[in-house]
């Protein structure tokens, strides 16, 4: 074998030689991150102001989603981005904040691109870059995929992750890449990413009937929390400031509900903690409560978040991270109080 | 009740396990009407794009060489990429596409550069068409799929050769950057001294309509969309409708008219116009639209006798293609054939049989035209007028349109389990092993056995009569005197005529007995004077209707002319069992397939059920057999046995002597009852003697 060392090494100094490394992707800091989730990009003053007196210093921005295209068989075609955020004129804020442009993918367009993961990974990387310089995005140094994947998706996933990141480097992008891990993910293998995100909420399903809040509970966090201490990637946590209601027909989910004045004793009547039942037909939205649906609230409360965090933290062990909170909604951030959002943002045990 | 049910329901389900194996042998084989095109077309039909295409390949092929087939210059122009052209351009290599070594050969750089810029612009804008583009700036010229570079190129040409297309790919280019207005003005300067009815010029005003679209000037951009034949980019309610008031002589109409020949509200809509542009003579295709007002006076208005007229009209005036002229004189046939006129049919069918001919391209799509024809139109019209010989021979002659080269894959009874063999039709029409899988399944035969003996015997005399048009269908038409005389031979056994079915089967070959299906089946083989089921299995008899025939023509003379009253009636019970049987358990005597209640019924690709029932309802042993196992219905009995059963009780009370009845009661296989009345009869001696075990007999 020794005779082929120098040869070896000669080899490997002139593909050293050859390649132009990009420059590294700058630091991923600690800051105070929010994730924005809307369709229409347009903070209002109120959520202007959260993230100035917050010292927000990351934007996690949905740019689009991906979709499984059912009538197309062309490789391009087979998946298209769908319900892409629209940028209001001269919304993007002038400050030091970083954005970090996010893409959810949904694991039907994951399945429809299996084989073809570089073909995706080209369509995003060149959309998600050609949105952030024709909205002026600043500070972004980091793309992040979203993605539910499980075992059976887990290749495909690793492949356009890597696939991405050839791509990000192909267009001469000076980006990190980064994934959301939801906690089922937590027992599988690591992406191969930069860094991620931890999701702690929708622990729940949503859709079960009998389910007490499918946001956020703590009973559906604790089993994953042992895999935290040697997770072999560097992971923020985002926690939930949201609340909804679903509405459920013979406990059947039938979707979700928004400001339906629950509180309305002449309309719903308030069964057990967070479930209510029409007492009559409920006109929303050109559609109809019928008399006898359920609706139940859920809610994030601060109490419980706290103690979630709590478990992380201790799970983290002292590991530098963000706390990032999802989402940028005036009305639902208004729920908590300085000092709560403050305690949510600490990093200190 | 019970009991009986359980029976019935075990017969049909043993009829239905029969039909499935005879089906599976020897037929039948349903006759299908094929459903080609006639006036309306199938699918989508062709787009504008289809007919720019078109012109525009020929096009290329004046500008270059006459030599290039179209589909070289279409893969040149139309499915190759940027970096395919490049490729196949810049290496100096052979290449088997006559347009690329056309191009490399003659280094020909004018059409090389401009099929580059084309291509170009293609690609920039496929790129900006996808779901997946999102500009990159806001600054359109900054951008790179703003066009600029290459609207620059394509207006510094300055030669004469491909002026026009340069101008076209601007036209392309400022539409596809959106610049709506710099792309109107810029048709009507660039294109200002080219006539009106370049290509070029007309795919550009396209643009201009298109731009108008977007600049909210829908109706300015109507009109130019007329204008210009682009009917599938009217924004009105009825395009259809706009464009005969407003562009009557484009192509594109009559296409658009074509592909919704079906929609019936279209149809009443344009008639009224229709009619008026061909009464102002202002039509430039008089027979395309005198075809149209045939086809809805026919499908839709009801008007046969106008549509006889108009298609006869149509067909002696200008079409916009040959392919609607052929169509129209095919239409032509079918409504001559609902008004019965004769006339033309012997000229038509020579001009279709033209196109039939194997070196035409089209020419199984007009085999399937011509038998429609036949099928749909000719054959129950002239049924109705009981004009049997021209519908038979008519129809023998569409069964019988494939070349006889065309090989058969066939199966034989002596190669259950084997592979299947392939033969042409004549080898399979001589074959004493392997079925034939047409003769007897075509509808002409169907035709044929519908008709009684004496019907079939005078049709066939006249078939083979020498007039022009006989003479014609004969060449292709099966009149093989063996087939018709077995047939009509058979047919009279289903009459009882037996003395009729002794003189046509005695003339028949031997060796045509043994290449007919069931003679190969097996289905000869049973003795059809037993009045129980037999398991004795006798060497199949080619000549076993001959032979059936004979002994019933004997058992009616015997019961007319017998002896004795016991004769006469011995002779009555063989005559009601084999008459029976003949329609029953040895059904192959008088029929030619046996089992599937459906048989008869024509296979009518996308029809109603409704036509067949007018149609060919008259085909024996055609109907809708639907077995009903309802406990209040009655019970039902088979005619043949209701009849079967009252002979036998007539004949028995005809027996005078307890020799002749234990002789009957020996015949219907009731030991027990000779035991029991006639023991002294040389019957009853005969059972104790020659039957070992006999008692378990009883």
């Amino acid at each position: 074998m020794k005779p082929f060392v120098p040869a070896i090494l000669v080899s490997l100094l002139m593909l050293a030689s050859c390649s132009q490394p990009q420059p590294a992707p700058p630091l991923h800091k600690e800051l105070n991150s929010v994730y924005y989730w809307k369709t229409v990009f347009n903070p209002d003053s109120a959520e202007t102001a959260f993230l100035q007196n917050n010292n927000v210093g990351r934007m996690y921005l949905r740019l689009f989603d991906v979709v499984k295209d059912n009538q197309s068989d062309i490789p391009d075609y087979k998946t298209y981005p769908n319900a892409t955020v629209k940028f209001e004129e001269s919304c993007v804020p002038d400050t030091s904040m970083e954005f970090v442009p996010v893409v959810y993918i949904t694991l039907d367009a994951l399945k429809a691109m299996s084989d073809q993961e570089n073909v995706l990974a080209e369509n995003i990387v060149t959309r998600v870059r050609n949105m952030c310089e024709y909205h002026e995005l600043p500070h972004v140094d980091e793309l992040q995929l979203d993605c539910d994947w499980t075992g059976s998706t887990q290749t495909s996933f690793f492949n356009l992750c890597k696939s991405v990141k050839e791509n990000i480097a192909d267009l001469g992008l000076n980006w990190r890449l980064s994934s959301t891990i939801r906690l089922h993910q937590l027992s599988k293998p690591v992406p191969p990413v930069d860094n991620g995100v931890l999701m702690v909420y929708n622990t729940g399903s949503f859709d079960n009937p009998d389910a007490s809040n499918s946001i956020l509970d703590v009973k559906d966090v604790e089993p994953y929390l042992k895999h935290l201490p040697g997770y072999g990637l560097h992971l923020d946590v985002a926690y939930p400031t949201y609340s909804w209601q679903l509405l459920f027909r013979g406990r059947h989910f039938v979707g979700l509900l928004n400001g339906v004045d629950l509180s309305d004793s002449t309309r719903f009547a308030n069964k057990g903690e967070n479930v209510f039942i029409a007492l009559q037909d409920v006109p929303y939205n050109n559609r109809m409560i019928l008399e006898g649906d359920a609706v139940r609230l859920e809610t994030s409360d601060f109490k419980s978040i706290a103690e979630v965090k709590k478990l992380i933290d201790k799970a983290l062990g002292g590991k530098e991270h963000s706390n990032i909170l999802y989402h940028l909604d005036s009305k639902n951030l208004s729920k908590y109080s300085a000092d709560e959002i403050k305690s949510l943002y600490s990093t200190a045990d | 009740m019970k009991s009986n049910l359980s029976i019935r329901l075990l017969i049909s389900l043993l009829l239905v396990g029969l039909a499935v194996l005879e089906s599976s042998a020897c037929g039948p084989f349903n006759p299908i009407i094929p459903t080609p095109e006639f006036f309306h077309k199938y699918g989508w039909g062709k787009s504008m794009a289809d007919f720019d295409r078109e012109e525009n390949l020929r096009l290329w092929q004046s500008l270059t060489s006459d030599r290039i087939p179209l589909n070289d210059i279409y893969k040149v122009v139309y499915r190759d990429s940027w970096d395919a052209f490049d490729r196949a351009t810049s290496v100096s290599k052979d290449n088997s596409n006559l347009f690329y070594r056309y191009i490399n050969n003659t280094r020909d750089d004018e059409i090389k550069d401009f099929l580059q810029t084309a291509k170009s612009i293609e690609q920039s804008w496929a790129s900006i068409q996808s779901p997946w583009y999102y500009p990159r700036s806001r600054d359109n010229n900054s951008e790179p799929n703003n066009f600029s570079e290459q609207i620059e190129r394509s207006k510094q040409y300055d030669g004469s050769r491909l002026r026009d297309r340069y101008a076209l790919q601007v036209t392309r280019a400022l539409f596809a950057s959106r610049q709506y207005a710099e792309c109107i003005v810029y048709v009507d300067s660039a294109f200002a001294d080219i006539a009106n009815d370049n290509l070029m010029k007309r795919m550009a005003q396209r643009y201009v309509a298109g731009c108008w679209s977007r600049l909210d000037e829908v109706s300015r951009a109507d009109s130019l969309f007329a204008l210009a034949g682009d009917i599938w980019s009217l924004s009105v309610d009825k395009p259809a409708v706009y464009m005969i008031k407003h562009n009557p002589n484009a192509p594109q109409l009559v296409e658009y008219i074509r592909t919704h020949a079906k929609d019936s509200v279209l149809a009443s809509d344009i008639y009224p116009l229709a009619r008026r542009l061909v009464a102002s003579n202002k039509a430039k295709c008089p027979g395309d639209w005198n075809f149209i007002l045939a086809y809805i006076d026919n499908e839709y208005n009801g008007r046969t006798d106008a549509a006889h007229s108009e298609i006869h009209r149509a067909v002696n005036q200008k079409f916009s293609s040959d392919e609607l002229r052929d169509l129209a004189r095919a239409y032509k046939m079918k409504i001559d054939a609902r008004i019965g006129d004769k006339s033309n049919l012997l000229s038509d069918l020579k001009w279709i049989e033209n196109l039939m001919d194997p070196l035409n391209a089209e020419s199984k799509e007009w085999i399937r035209r011509c038998q429609n024809v036949v099928y749909e139109d000719w054959v129950p019209a002239l049924w109705r007028k009981k004009d049997y010989s021209t519908a038979i021979l008519l129809c023998s002659y569409a069964d019988n349109f494939s070349p006889k080269s065309q090989r058969y894959t066939a199966c034989s009874p002596s190669r259950y389990g084997r592979p299947d063999v392939s033969l042409t039709r004549q080898q399979m029409r001589y074959s004493e092993d392997v079925f034939n899988l047409t003769d007897y399944g075509c509808l002409s035969f169907q035709l044929m056995g519908s008709l009684n003996s004496s019907q079939l015997a005078s049709t066939y005399a006249r078939i083979m009569s020498n007039t022009p048009l006989y003479s014609f269908l004969r060449r292709k038409a099966n009149t093989d005197r063996d087939y018709y005389t077995e047939l009509i031979g058979t047919l009279a056994l289903r009459e009882e005529n037996y003395a009729r079915a002794e003189k046509y089967l005695s003339q028949v070959s031997s060796h045509y007995l043994k290449t007919m299906n069931i003679y190969k089946s097996g289905e000869l083989i049973g003795d059809p004077f037993k009045a129980y089921s037999s398991r004795d299995r006798k060497i199949c008899n080619p000549d076993a209707k001959l032979k059936f025939a004979k002994k019933m023509k004997e058992y009616q003379h015997t019961m007319r002319n017998g002896r004795s009253s016991d004769d006469r009636g011995l002779a009555r019970l063989m005559y009601a069992i084999g008459r029976y049987n003949s329609l029953n358990s040895n059904w192959a005597l008088t029929e030619y397939w046996r089992g599937d209640p459906y048989m008869f019924k024509p296979d009518l690709q996308y029809w109603e059920d409704d036509f067949a029932r007018e149609n060919y309802g008259f085909l024996h042993g055609y109907k809708v057999y639907e077995p009903s196992y309802d406990d209040d219905e009655e019970e039902y009995v088979d005619p043949t046995e209701k009849i079967y059963e009252a002979e036998k009780k007539a004949a028995l009370a005809m027996l005078r002597t307890d020799e002749a009845k234990a002789k009957a009661q020996y015949i219907l296989f009731n030991l027990k009852t000779i035991i029991k009345h006639y023991g002294n009869t040389t019957t009853a001696q005969h059972i104790r003697t020659s039957c070992d075990h006999w008692k378990s007999w009883l």
